[in-house]
């Protein structure tokens, strides 16, 4: 079920993660990430260090993280497969005429570890920050691109109503079904293009209602004043504290060393 | 008997901090021709329950009996047991899809197998059975009015010619005159042509007025099961279930407190009046 | 003048097709008048499709008519730049309690209109407050919507429009979607705004039940006010009401057939006590 995918979805807990602005989280999160990309081998060891660090004080038990990995092992399996077999290079040994390549290996091994902790390192940040902060956080951080007529608060607000409307649509379309299995409809059998046309019954009523749950939204907020980010307040204005301070600069610590590593070769 | 649930138990999301046990240990058995009212607080398992019948949920433990037979057993045909179970959702208009009346209330008869022409003859007979005027029969459903797209919805179950038709409050969102219309319609339904039903309702009156049996859910168990003058006698004990008893209940209580000898288990205006008449009477020929 | 003043009030939706040139006008609302004084408790009855959401839409300047003129507080809604005063003076609750949250916590939720209208932080938090406390939705203020019951969550829609400080507050079918104890919830909170802060209510429904309390009653069909009254002069009208696709209250009914079979009772019985007392005197 959809429902089940844990990966990123938010933990509630008291840590000083939970309390971080969540543009630092975001900047952070990004920053890591760029230090992925600038790590060639001992680096990693570092970024490890990093994220082992981030893990334990967002107090977010370990076992829930792994299991949202879960989901995305197939992905990382693909990954690596076409990794090993398509990276030219010394053979370590032939199967037919596939070969594999010890820079095949080596190369699959980073971008598997890279994979992974870029996975991790995000879905931390989702973790600890409420999908409202994050929407925040993100109309905050792009508001210099109102200037080049980006809609930001748009995006910002259409965001924040997705995720509102996420886990009804979902509990609609279980509704539906169930509703068409009960009228003899099958969801399961057949081949691909009988399973496609089978799937009408339950689109056309889903796009219907998403449809008229649209039209009705938008009634309720215009009743109540919506007029666009013009003009606008907030009742949660984000504002930095002297910890998130301290955090940009740990941050910059910690892309500086990185950036070190790079040079170095490591 | 028709329909049996044995010892049957559900439990949401198992294992997870979300578990909840919305049916416990649930016996019930529903013979053929029967008018059933199910009734029971928001999230009481009554949704829960009436989904097992058809084999749309499967319990956790228990057993399904359909005629003598277990619904979960191997090789058992869950399709051809949905068309004898019908289940009208809550909301039911929701779910049309297609692009004429028809052809959607033909959906049903079309999964059966049947032929276009069968299908086409059972929708017409479904739909003429639910007061869908034949102008209508081309038009597409959205241009329905609320009350014609409920029908039709309705009709496109019972297209299936189920012998059990259970309907999740067919009457929600409806004007009085709509509420009533669909009811006696479905009361037509049970008279003519034999079919059980079982109509969950959360509206007291209604249940009173049309069942032959009450089946009362709280907490996932079956509180009450019996005759409705039976069951709403234990209005005290419905209340604290978030329930009550049918207005007419209250006040026959209130008058016999008065000192009137009244009937106090009248729960339709019909029932009430002659009561009051007959106490008037009686008090006249002191 | 009132606050809700409709003179000859007519609207009509058209239905463009592609293949006719001319629009296909259907006459949704029709000559309506009425006048609504500030503090008062109303209801709006009427079968589907008889007219009264279209009307409702019209005192939050969702809809403009396309004859005559409805004014909210003097300010005629046909104003372009009025609109939004207007909206903020009569605030709307509408009938499907998931389509008209758009915050994904309480607390949010509640503060969106506030937002929208420019209100300062601090204010914006006092409004929230209060309007939580009137509605009794305190304890969930941290909460998701999604895991409120409907009941629940068309008080947080009330509270949504308190926290405006409206004067009056539309409600189009609140409770059509609720179980028995959901109505019972909102009514009571709409029941208690008007009491307490003395704002106007405008409520539209079709159980007779939430009727009775109210100040005044219309009636509408096809567009137009075809009864007006208090409860107990609509109510009393038993017949009338069926033809119109409408009910009584049980009680009213019950007395209403024993007067047809000859019992001496007042006419237009709203309540159990009322009948206990004429007949057990």
């Amino acid at each position: 079920m959809i429902r089940d995918i844990t990966l990123g979805q938010y933990y509630p807990a008291d840590s000083i993660l939970h309390r971080l602005d969540p543009r630092v989280k975001f900047v952070g999160t990004i920053a890591y990430i760029i230090s992925l990309f600038l790590f060639h081998s001992w680096g990693y060891v570092l970024g490890a260090l990093f994220l082992g660090v981030m893990i334990l004080i967002s107090k977010v038990p370990f076992k829930f993280i792994v299991k949202g990995l879960k989901s995305i092992m197939m992905l990382l399996a693909i990954t690596m497969f076409f990794n090993i077999i398509f990276t030219p290079g010394e053979p370590v040994f032939q199967i037919w005429k596939i070969k594999i390549t010890v820079e095949g290996l080596t190369f699959a091994a980073k971008m598997a570890i890279r994979l992974v902790f870029l996975i991790i390192g995000s879905s931390l940040m989702t973790l600890t920050t409420t999908p409202n902060q994050l929407t925040d956080a993100m109309e905050s951080l792009m508001g210099p691109l109102k200037k080049l007529h980006v809609p930001v608060h748009e995006i910002a607000m259409m965001m924040s109503i997705a995720l509102r409307f996420i886990p009804i649509l979902l509990e609609e379309t279980d509704k539906i079904m169930k509703a068409q299995m009960a009228r003899g409809a099958d969801f399961e059998s057949g081949n691909l293009i009988q399973k496609v046309k089978n799937m009408v019954p339950l689109l056309v009523p889903l796009f219907i209602s998403a449809f008229r749950r649209a039209n009705d939204l938008a009634l309720a907020m215009e009743a109540r004043c919506y007029h666009g980010g013009e003009g606008r307040t907030q009742m949660k204005p984000l504002r930095y504290h002297s910890r998130d301070y301290a955090a940009y600069g740990i941050l910059i610590g910690y892309l500086l060393v990185s950036a070190a590593f790079c040079i170095l070769g490591f | 008997m028709s329909v049996k649930l044995e010892d049957v138990t559900y439990i949401y999301s198992p294992g997870t901090v979300y578990e909840m046990h919305a049916l416990e240990h649930v016996n019930l058995e529903i013979p053929d021709g029967q008018f059933v009212g199910v009734i029971g607080h928001t999230g009481s398992g009554k949704s829960t329950l009436v989904q097992h019948l058809n084999g749309l949920i499967r319990p956790t433990s228990g057993h399904v009996f359909y005629r003598g037979e277990d619904i979960w057993q191997e090789g058992y045909d869950l399709r051809q047991l949905r068309s004898h179970v019908g289940l009208v959702f809550q909301y039911p208009e929701h779910q049309l899809f297609e692009t004429d009346v028809l052809t959607d209330v033909c959906f049903g008869p079309k999964n059966q197998g049947l032929s276009p022409e069968e299908c086409k003859e059972r929708a017409r007979k479904a739909l003429s059975s639910v007061g869908v005027s034949e102008e209508l029969y081309d038009k597409s459903p959205f241009e329905l009015s609320g009350g014609q797209k409920r029908r039709v919805a309705i009709a496109g179950v019972l297209a299936m010619n189920p012998d059990f038709l259970i309907l999740d409050e067919p009457t929600a969102g409806l004007d009085p005159k709509g509420r009533d219309e669909i009811l006696d319609q479905i009361e037509r339904l049970h008279k003519e042509r034999g079919i059980s039903i079982l109509l969950v309702s959360h509206s007291m009156e209604d249940i009173a007025r049309y069942v032959e049996r009450i089946i009362v859910m709280n907490k996932g168990q079956v509180a009450f099961d019996g005759a409705p003058k039976e069951v709403f006698s234990h209005y005290k004990e419905l209340e604290t279930m978030g329930l009550a008893a049918p207005q007419m209940t209250y006040i026959m209580h209130a008058l016999k407190e008065h000192g009137m000898d009244v009937d106090v288990t009248a729960t339709t205006v019909e029932e009430a009046k002659e009561s009051i008449l007959f106490a008037l009477k009686a008090r006249e020929g002191k | 003048m009132g606050i809700i003043k409709a003179a000859k009030l007519g609207f009509d939706y058209f239905r463009y097709e592609d293949d006719t040139e001319e629009p296909e006008a259907t006459r949704a609302i029709d000559d309506v008048n009425l006048e609504i004084e500030a503090g008062q408790f109303i209801a709006i009855l009427g079968h589907n499709g008889s007219g009264k959401s279209t009307f409702a839409k019209h005192i939050n300047a969702l809809l403009v008519p396309t004859e005559g003129t409805l004014w909210v507080d003097n300010m005629d809604t046909s104003e372009e730049e009025d609109v939004w005063k207007i909206r903020q003076k009569a605030g709307m609750v509408f009938q499907n309690p998931d389509n008209q949250i758009i915050g994904n916590v309480v607390e949010e939720d509640v503060g969106f209109g506030p937002e929208n209208m420019g209100v300062p932080t601090e204010e914006i938090w006092k409004r929230v407050d209060a309007s939580l406390a009137a509605t009794g939705m305190i304890a969930y203020r941290t909460q998701s919507p999604n895991k409120l019951s409907g009941g629940q969550k068309q008080r947080v829609a009330i509270a949504g429009v308190m926290a405006m400080q409206p004067e009056c507050i539309v409600l189009d079918e609140p409770t059509a979607m609720l179980d028995p104890n959901g109505r019972k919830e909102v009514l009571r909170a709409v029941r208690e705004l008007n009491e307490k802060k003395g704002v106007t209510v405008i409520l539209i429904t079709h159980y007779m039940e939430e009727v009775v309390f109210a100040d005044n009653v219309f009636v509408m069909d096809e567009g137009r006010i075809v009864m007006q009254g208090t409860p107990r002069e609509i109510f009393s009208q038993v017949e009338k009401l069926k033809e119109l696709r409408l009910d009584v209250p049980q009680v009213t009914l019950l007395a209403y057939e024993l007067r047809k079979s000859g019992v001496d009772l007042p006419e237009g019985i709203l309540t159990t006590e009322e009948l206990v007392s004429a007949l057990c005197q």
